[in-house]
Order: structure tokens, then C-alpha cells, then sequence
């Protein structure tokens, strides 16, 4: 799909001067230098941060595999995607559904509600829910932040699956109606089975965006650090190799999530 | 669903002054109607008329605002689609497109709890049935549009539905494809012997395939037969003119002679109808004229017609070939432009634009018309 856009670009630059592709690979270069470099001082068996390398090695790698305290962050950090993910799911698809429902001219205002959020910066929130759950008098811990998580990713979710329904053919629930079946039997033998590869990729993104997550769990998670947190607290101290290879990790892993999900919602559209 | 035959008295089928409103506008307006066990009705009308409205009365997408619908005798005016026992063939087909063709057509057997051998057996019988064996493995989505249109009839009739429902199913499809499933859809209807009502706006296709046609338009139900009889004897000028090509005219009465009507124009000119007793001279009547029983002949040839046959005398204004008929336009000096339409064959050649000629009916081909949307009173 991304093939014949790539190479229609690719045989657009031969035909542009010279100065403009150089113009490209300096806008690359700076894009993903840093991604490159961390990834590279990741397997440097120095402990010190400049060229030239002094060897290659893994034993950044296995000391964080066995630090405690990274492995237990990590942990928090893959629940709280995996809950994030769960909530939005749920609420998004039931949200996407519901609008459904909603007569015409209401719809606007609850979408502009819904969606109302997205232009709202993390750290607005942040500091909401974090006056807020004093207020209530809930305490900081990862799931208060598994919360803020699906608070910040519900737009998202809500817009994916929206956007799947919105394509999606109401006479079929007709047709298995009329064959016999419940609104429910129809619901999950003909809409849900549609809408699935939208749900799902919906809930990867929304694990990509609670695992990239600082400001919420900084202002709400307490003493339960996620990845994020950890690595903020290292760097605190000075830069250290190991967080070249919490780097590298947190890289693999966000950005094989939002992959995924941009595979599935659009792939899997028909 | 009921699978055994209901009872013998009953229509398969009887709707009871049904009336449907969607906000100020009246979609179907008090309709009664009976359709027969084993019959093949179609309700036909332009779009918009409230054919389709009517026919998701009867699969319970919508429910009336008066009057009853009822099934083998059973008032199912308030029941579920899903608890009725009629199935649909909708016209965009809505065959689940993550289904193969065979779970597509076993979806009904499967609500019903039928061991999963019998499913089996009768999806491919039924897929036999209606033309595509062999094709139960592939994916719904990958089958041409005759095909999804053959799955879709499986996939209700396999049901056994009391009535099958179908909403312009064929529309979709080219024009050969078209004919070819019109034969075929008769046959099956016929080979089962399951009550079909079809909807369709194609005049030509209703009359070739139903046992009965029912007109609509603006909702109401404006006359029902066979379609000999809509198409020979409308009852107003809507179903004449919906139903196949028109020629009407006013004309006004200048003598009676019995119950024959004529009226007379410069030399030679004249119209004959049969009228009621109470026609008189000076009466103005509403009469129409199939094209195809029009003959035009050249001025100077003698035509064998008696007295009691209309004849016009005219000029030829265009002669338009549509292959197997030719249509010609006459300017006539007492009624303007006359259509006529027949066989192309070699005398018809005979007759070129600007030729002077004598436009002839016999009496039995005009009818008398009421005006536009009369409703019939449908004694059936």
C-alpha cells in the first residue's frame, strides 16, 4: 500500500536538483538520529557515551533484565497498556454504538464532547485527575494512572471504531434479523465479526499510547513507576548506558504497537 | 417458522386497511389486500409509491399505524421480523461478506437448531436449486452480482418461509442477466410452489412473471389482477399509462348510435367507443388506445375496416426502429399526435415521414378511463 506512494516519491526526487534531495536526508538524518544513536550506544560495551565504540555487547541488556527495579516498572508499564487497552475497548465500542442512536442534531454536540479531549494537553489532565483524586480521596498508584491512561486514549478508540461503524452496512443486521436471529445473535455474529479489525487495532493504539505515557503517571502514578518514570528518574542522575537499552525497548515496543494498529484499521477494512 | 401448509381457507397472506406515515407524508394509505397460497403477486409502482414500504410491513420492519397484517390466518401485525415466518431477498442482497456462501445459506438452519447433517444436506441441495452448487466454499464477497442474487435466494428459501419476500431483487443486474433470472425465478417459484410477493417498478417484468399484479401509487393500492386484465382493462389512467405505452384523448360524443359512442370530425374522420346507456350527444369521454393496436396504413390503399372502426386520417411525422417493433408518430387532424406500434416486417417499410395515411382502431381496443388515482375497490 505505502509501496507505489514510496516510489512514486523516490522517482519525483531523481528528477528534482540535487539540493532538495540533500534537503530530504538532512530532515531524516534529524528525525531519526537520535532513534539511531540510542539504539547504537544501547549494545556500546563502554560505559562511556562517545565515539568511537569500544566493542559491541548485550551487557546493558542483561543488566536491565535484571534490575528489579526496571523489570517491575516494565511490568507496570505492560499492565497498565493491557488495562488501558481493556477499558477503552469497552467504553469506545459502546460509545461508537450509542452514538448511533443519538438523534441527528444532538450527535454534534456529544461527538464535540467526546472528542473535545484531544485537543486538550496531557498535562491539563494530568493535573486534573491528580487534584481530583485527592479531592475524592482515591491514592497515587498505577491504577489511578491505568485510569488517566484510558481517560487520554478514549477519543482515539471512540474514533476508530466510530469511523468502522460509520462504513459498516445496516442492512446485514436486517437480513440476519429476518433469518430468525435476535438483535444480540446478530450482534455478535454479524457486526462484531465486521468491526473487529478496528476494535483491535483501536486497543493497540491505545496500549501505545499508555506505554508512551510520562505526564499522567508522573502526576498520579506515586510510588508504582512505569517505564517512563524510571527512565526520568535515571536521567535525573546523569545519563546512563542502561537507558539506551530501556530506550531501545520502549522503541520495539511502541512503535511495533502503532504498527500493529495501523495494520489492522486499515488493512482490515473492506 | 412454520414449515407444514397452512390452512386451506386461508390466504397466505391479508393485509386489513393497512395505513404507514413517515411524519406528514402518508407512505402506504389504507391498503387491502389477499394473496393466495402458492401465488406469484407483485406489487408494482414507480419509486417512491409505498411498495416497499408495504413489503417491510410484511417481514416486520415496520410496524402499521392502522389496520392489520396477517399470516396464514395469524395477526402478526406487531410480531419481529425474527419470529415471523416470511424471509426477504433484499434488493442489495446484504449477504454477510465474512461468510462463505454456505454459512451465509445456513444461517437460518443454524438459529433453528438443525443437526448440523441436515444443514449440511439442504444448503447444497438449495444451492443446487437456485443454480450455484459447488460454489457453498467460497467467500461471499467474491461472487459476481448473479451470483450473490442466487445466494441471497438460497439463503431465504432455505428457511421454507411461508412467504418469500422479495425486494427488487433483479434491479441490480444487466439487462440479459435480468431476463434470464426473471424465467428462472418463475420456475423456481413454481417447482416449490412457495408464495412469492415481488416488488418491482418494471412494468414489463411483473406482467411476465406474476399470477396477479397489484398497482400502486401515492401509497394506495390502486388495482389488482391478473396481467391480462391490468393490462387490458385498466381502471384509471395511472395504471394505463404505467402499465405499457398510451395513447389517450378527450373526445366529445356527436351522435349515439346503441350502445356505441361516436364522434365525428370534418370528413371522414371518426372515433367509436363502446359507452353506457347514458352517453349522449355532447358528452365529452376519456378514452385510450394501446399503440400496438393501432394500424396505419397509406391514405390511397383501401382498408377493409367496417363502419364501427375508428378512423383518423393524418401524416406521418417520424417512424422510430427498436428492432423486433417500429414505432410510428402520426400527426392526426382530430386528435394531434397518435402513437402506433408494430411488427418491423416488410410493409411496415411502406411507411416513411411526410407520408399521408389513415390511422384505424377497431372498437373493442379503446377503453373508457376514470381519473388518475381512482382507487379500485379490490374485491379479492
Amino acid at each position: 500500500m505505502t509501496a507505489p506512494g514510496w516510489r512514486r516519491t523516490l522517482v519525483r526526487l531523481r528528477r528534482r536538483p540535487l539540493g532538495s534531495a540533500a534537503f530530504m536526508v538532512l530532515v531524516f538524518v534529524f528525525l531519526f538520529a537520535p532513534l539511531v544513536v540510542m539504539v547504537a550506544f544501547s549494545f556500546n560495551s563502554s560505559p562511556r557515551l562517545s565515539f568511537p565504540f569500544a566493542g559491541v555487547s548485550i551487557r546493558w541488556y542483561q543488566e536491565i533484565f535484571t534490575d528489579t527495579l526496571v523489570l517491575r516498572a516494565f511490568r507496570r508499564s505492560i499492565q497498565a497498556a493491557v488495562v488501558t487497552a481493556g477499558i477503552t475497548g469497552v467504553l469506545g465500542l459502546l460509545a461508537a454504538l450509542g452514538i448511533l442512536k443519538v438523534a441527528a442534531r444532538w450527535r454534534t454536540v456529544f461527538l464535540t464532547t467526546a472528542l473535545g479531549p484531544l485537543a486538550i494537553p496531557g498535562l491539563l489532565y494530568a493535573i486534573g485527575l491528580a487534584v481530583f483524586y485527592r479531592q475524592i480521596g482515591v491514592g497515587r498508584s498505577i491504577w489511578s494512572a491505568n485510569l488517566g491512561h484510558a481517560l487520554i486514549a478514549l477519543p482515539f478508540v471512540f474514533l476508530i471504531i466510530g469511523a468502522s461503524l460509520e462504513r459498516f452496512r445496516f442492512g446485514l443486521l436486517e437480513a440476519a434479523q429476518d433469518l430468525g436471529a435476535t438483535r444480540w445473535y446478530a450482534f455478535r455474529t454479524v457486526t462484531l465479526p465486521l468491526i473487529l479489525p478496528a476494535v483491535i487495532g483501536a486497543m493497540l493504539l491505545a496500549a501505545a499510547i499508555s506505554v508512551d505515557d510520562f505526564v499522567i503517571a508522573f502526576f498520579t502514578a506515586g510510588q508504582d513507576k512505569t517505564l517512563p518514570l524510571v527512565m526520568y528518574g535515571r536521567v535525573l542522575k546523569g545519563i546512563d548506558p542502561t537507558l539506551n537499552a530501556i530506550g531501545t525497548v520502549m522503541l520495539i515496543l511502541t512503535t511495533s504497537l502503532a504498527f500493529m494498529a495501523a495494520s489492522r484499521t486499515t488493512i482490515g477494512e473492506r | 417458522m412454520t414449515d407444514g401448509p397452512g390452512q386451506p381457507f386461508q390466504p397466505a397472506i391479508l393485509l386489513e386497511g393497512v395505513t404507514k406515515r413517515f411524519g406528514s407524508v402518508v407512505a402506504v394509505d389504507n391498503v387491502t389486500l389477499a394473496v393466495e397460497e402458492g401465488e406469484f403477486f407483485s406489487l408494482l409502482g414507480p419509486s417512491g409509491c409505498g411498495k416497499t414500504t408495504l413489503l417491510r410491513m410484511l417481514a416486520g420492519f415496520e410496524t402499521p399505524d392502522d389496520g392489520s397484517v396477517y399470516l396464514r390466518g395469524e395477526d402478526v401485525t406487531l410480531v419481529q421480523p425474527n419470529k415471523r415466518a416470511t424471509n426477504m431477498v433484499f434488493q442489495n442482497y446484504e449477504l454477510f461478506p465474512h461468510m462463505t456462501v454456505f454459512n451465509n445459506v445456513a444461517y437460518g438452519l443454524k438459529l433453528k437448531k438443525v443437526p448440523k447433517d441436515e444443514i449440511g444436506q439442504r444448503v447444497n441441495e438449495m444451492l443446487e436449486v437456485v443454480g450455484v452448487g459447488g460454489l457453498g466454499a467460497r467467500a461471499a464477497d467474491q461472487l459476481s452480482g448473479g451470483q450473490q442474487q442466487r445466494v441471497a435466494l438460497a439463503r431465504a428459501l432455505i428457511n421454507r418461509p411461508a412467504v418469500l419476500l422479495l425486494d427488487e431483487p433483479l434491479s441490480a443486474l444487466d439487462v440479459k442477466l435480468r431476463k434470464r433470472m426473471q424465467l428462472e425465478l418463475k420456475s423456481i417459484q413454481h417447482s416449490l410452489g412457495t408464495t412469492f410477493v415481488y416488488v418491482t417498478h418494471d412494468q414489463e417484468e411483473a406482467l411476465l412473471m406474476s399470477d396477479r399484479v397489484g398497482i400502486m401509487n401515492h401509497g394506495r393500492l390502486l388495482q389488482i389482477g391478473a396481467p391480462r386484465s391490468i393490462y387490458e382493462q385498466p381502471r384509471n389512467e395511472f395504471v394505463a399509462d404505467f402499465v405499457g405505452t398510451l395513447n389517450d384523448f378527450a373526445i366529445t360524443v356527436t351522435r349515439t348510435e346503441g350502445d356505441l359512442a361516436v364522434a365525428e370530425h370534418g370528413d371522414g374522420d371518426r372515433i367509436v367507443v363502446m359507452a353506457g346507456d347514458d352517453c349522449r350527444a355532447g358528452h365529452t369521454l376519456r378514452i385510450a388506445v394501446r399503440p400496438e393496436r393501432i394500424l396505419v396504413t397509406p391514405s390511397d390503399e383501401e382498408t377493409d375496416s367496417g363502419q364501427s372502426a375508428s378512423s383518423l386520417s393524418g401524416r406521418v411525422e417520424d417512424v422510430i426502429y427498436m428492432g423486433p417493433i417500429t414505432q410510428y408518430l402520426v400527426d392526426t387532424r382530430m386528435l394531434g399526435r397518435v402513437v402506433s406500434q408494430r411488427m418491423s416486417n416488410e410493409e411496415a417499410t411502406l411507411i416513411t415521414p411526410g407520408l399521408e395515411v389513415a390511422v384505424t382502431w377497431a372498437v373493442d381496443a379503446a377503453f373508457p378511463l376514470s381519473d388518475r388515482d381512482s382507487v379500485d375497490n379490490p374485491t379479492t
